[in-house]
């Protein structure tokens, strides 16, 4: 080996060496950082699990671990017998459901759907005597803004809904949930929309429903009777209407109240229906004369609509000056079942397609 | 075996406090972009049947006024006004479709801030009327008449779309459309045929005096199997329209000729667009049997159907507002609008002369 060769193998050796020196040192540290990098990561770990189990993390279902009896009430719950408030940890300490909702606007703008957390309204109405088909619950907010949402939106995914995508109105995937909302997507709701808010969530983000229903600072709810004070529609030569009050009059017994027992035994009271008739056969609402006998044998239909959509149509001459054919507001004593509230027709002679009940409106077509 | 030590070309701190300077650099570009800025911006606030003609006046404005933005937002027409007084937006332009909302949500009101009415004049500027507007896909697109329409609205099999009226004028004026509708073809069942059993509360008529007082319930669902279709704008019909799920719909003409749908036109009688049956189209009142919003009584008289606009009180840029708002009256808005079907009141009608910007006052006068 010539000796310029030595020299450079030897440089080239050093040059190694201290290449492989500061390599061996560059292992030596790691393996020192490594030493206490992995204990000091698993510390981080744990603290940061203990953190996350400190702040109530986790989604649906669970509760916070103590409900705060303190603080400002958020909502009133009114049913018809009884009412409940409740302060946001109140609330959050009922059992929650989280989905997606968004909205369409009535302009076709599509707010995508985001994680709702909150309280579904159907269990909130549980808790004041719960609903019915004949209930509404009505929503209210803080400024006034109210919706009344019937028991088919909340029980049986009566909303429409729209693709997120295309704004096309499509079904939805699974069962829509109607929910007091008090947290998006983890987050308390702010105060521009809450802290509380209406949201019809889904447990995927394929649908969104119209804005209008989407209430913000929600503050109230109010389960009601459908149509408590009720009265039914009347059309005829002139126009009328049955109050809950007018039939009451009408139907005691020193007045005008009638009644009949079906083939079950049960005793059906009310009102006489060819004497509802008479209030807008003609002009004379009341007293005698007010009924038309005379136009009555001639025969016109008269037509019962329900709070179901359902017509049936009876002829005036099958029903003319029959007392026991009757609209009828009681059943042995008491109240009719809801499914029949507030009138059902009754009557011998009456088949049971043609005693409907949930009577909403009554034409007499005598013009 | 090669063995290479590499020595950075330029060092690890030089390398960031170069990066740092350039980062720097760019802030401060972005921002006196935005700060050094001239761009303006106007907000507009419209009724949803104005979204087509809006939507162009909006870019014609913006392409004539060079650094200004226009920012648009349509609602239904309570709605629209609701943004301005109950949920706190500063709009600059606010336009309904119907002029009679705007005294008792805009000047019968006060913002908390000023103790002052949100307006004090409007400009009535379009006007509009109720049609039939079908579906090119029904069977129906030849049938329809103006004399045979109600009765075929009365068959199972037809199925028509309305909006809901609780949330969209167009709804409620189709009521009143078909109650004064029993007096033009002299059928006194004619509201109850065409609506009786399609939804589960009904919709019912009252009188009081010479007025029938149509009541809406409190909910409204289309029974099961009904052939009403139900909406909550009635924008939302014109697709199903197209698409053929609905044979008919009650909508505005402008919409129905913007989205070249055929309309059976109805008699002046009852379309709510004749100016000479005023009178007669007052006989008629929609009641809704729920308050949806807290400042607005829920009962509506029928009318003329009448567009306005104003400038509320706390307009961000009043200025521009009014640029905008004489530009909508100047020939070239006016052209934009008839292009779109949107038809004009010729002159555009003032309420208060004297409390509206001389913009305005100018831009009403000249259109003559």
């Amino acid at each position: 080996m010539r000796q310029g060769e030595q020299h450079l193998k030897a440089f080239g050796r050093r040059r190694v060496e201290r290449g492989a020196g500061r390599l061996a040192r560059g292992r030596r540290v790691r393996r020192r950082v490594a030493r206490w990098l992995v204990p000091a990561g698993a510390l981080l770990a744990v603290c940061l699990v203990a953190l996350a189990a400190a702040c109530g993390g986790g989604s649906g279902g669970q509760a916070s671990p103590s409900p705060a009896a303190s603080g400002p009430v958020v909502l009133t719950v009114k049913g018809e017998k009884s009412s409940r408030t409740f302060t946001m940890g109140q609330l959050q300490a009922l059992p929650s459901y989280e989905g997606y909702a968004g909205i369409k606007s009535s302009t076709g703008v599509i707010t995508p759907p985001s994680k709702y957390k909150g309280v579904p309204l159907a269990d909130l109405a549980g808790l004041v005597g719960g609903i019915s088909r004949s209930n509404g619950v009505t929503i209210v907010a803080k400024d006034g803004y109210g919706m009344t949402f019937s028991y088919r939106q909340i029980m049986e995914n009566g909303f429409t809904t729209y693709d997120p995508a295309t704004g096309d109105e499509e079904r939805p995937d699974g069962k829509l949930h109607v929910i007091i909302a008090y947290q998006h997507d983890g987050e308390p709701i702010g105060a521009d929309d809450g802290p509380l808010k209406l949201a019809v969530a889904e447990d995927t983000p394929g649908q969104v429903v119209d804005g209008h229903w989407a209430i913000k600072w929600l503050d109230a709810v109010s389960v009601t009777r459908a149509s408590a004070a009720w009265k039914v529609q009347l059309a005829g030569a002139v126009p009328g209407e049955l109050t809950r009050a007018s039939y009451v009059n009408c139907a005691s017994p020193g007045c005008h109240g009638s009644g009949w027992v079906d083939a079950q035994g049960k005793r059906w009271e009310g009102v006489p229906l060819y004497l509802v008739t008479g209030l807008v056969d003609g002009g004379k609402k009341h007293d005698a004369g007010a009924y038309d006998a005379r136009l009555a044998k001639k025969g016109y239909k008269i037509q019962i609509e329900t709070n179901t959509g359902k017509v049936i149509t009876i002829d005036s001459r099958d029903i003319a000056g029959k007392n026991s054919i009757v609209l009828s507001s009681k059943v042995d004593g008491g109240e009719l079942p809801d499914e029949y509230f507030p009138l059902r027709l009754v009557g011998p002679g009456l088949s049971e397609a043609q005693m409907p009940g949930g009577i909403a409106r009554i034409v007499v077509r005598v013009r | 075996m090669r063995w290479s030590l590499r020595r950075p070309s330029i060092s690890g701190a030089a390398a960031l406090r170069g990066a740092a300077a350039l980062a720097i650099l760019l802030c401060l570009a972005v921002l006196a972009c935005g700060c050094g800025s001239d761009r303006r911006q106007v907000k507009l606030i419209y009724a949803g049947s104005l979204i087509v003609p809006f939507d162009k006046l909006a870019a014609a404005f913006e392409q004539q006024h060079p650094g200004v933005d226009v920012l648009t937002e349509s609602h239904g027409s309570i709605q629209v006004l609701r943004h301005v007084t109950e949920l706190g937006d500063r709009m600059d332009f606010v336009a309904t479709a119907d002029e009679q909302l705007i005294p008792p949500l805009l000047y019968d009101r006060t913002d908390p801030a000023t103790g002052k009415p949100w307006a004090s004049w409007y400009c009535t500027f379009a006007t509009n009327r109720m049609v039939l507007a079908v579906s090119p896909k029904s069977l129906l697109a030849g049938v329809l008449t103006s004399k045979t329409w109600y009765r075929r609205l009365t068959q199972k099999d037809v199925r028509f779309g309305l909006a809901d009226p609780r949330f969209d004028a167009a709804g409620y004026r189709a009521l009143m459309v078909l109650q004064l509708a029993e007096r033009e073809y002299d059928d006194p069942y004619l509201f109850e045929d065409v609506l009786m059993g399609r939804f589960t509360t009904p919709i019912t008529v009252t009188r009081s005096g010479a007025t029938d007082v149509v009541e809406v319930p409190e909910i409204l669902e289309t029974s099961s199997g009904s052939n009403v279709v139900l909406r909550g704008a009635s924008i939302e019909l014109v697709a199903l329209l197209e698409s053929g799920d609905l044979d008919c719909a009650f909508e505005y003409e402008s919409v129905a000729r913007q989205h070249h749908l055929k309309y059976v036109r109805l008699p002046a009688s009852i379309d709510l667009g004749e100016p000479r049956y005023a009178r007669a189209y007052g006989t008629v009142d929609v009641k809704l049997d729920f308050r949806r919003f807290a400042s607005v009584r829920p009962e509506f008289t029928g009318d003329v159907i009448r567009y306005a606009f104003t400038i509320p009180a706390n307009a961000p840029d009043p200025e521009l507002a009014r640029q905008f708002a004489a530009f909508l009256l100047g020939p070239e808005g006016r052209r934009i609008l008839e292009a779109d079907h949107q038809p004009l009141l010729t002159p555009p009608r003032l309420d208060d002369a004297a409390a509206a910007p001389e913009e305005v006052r100018r831009a009403c006068a000249g259109t003559r």
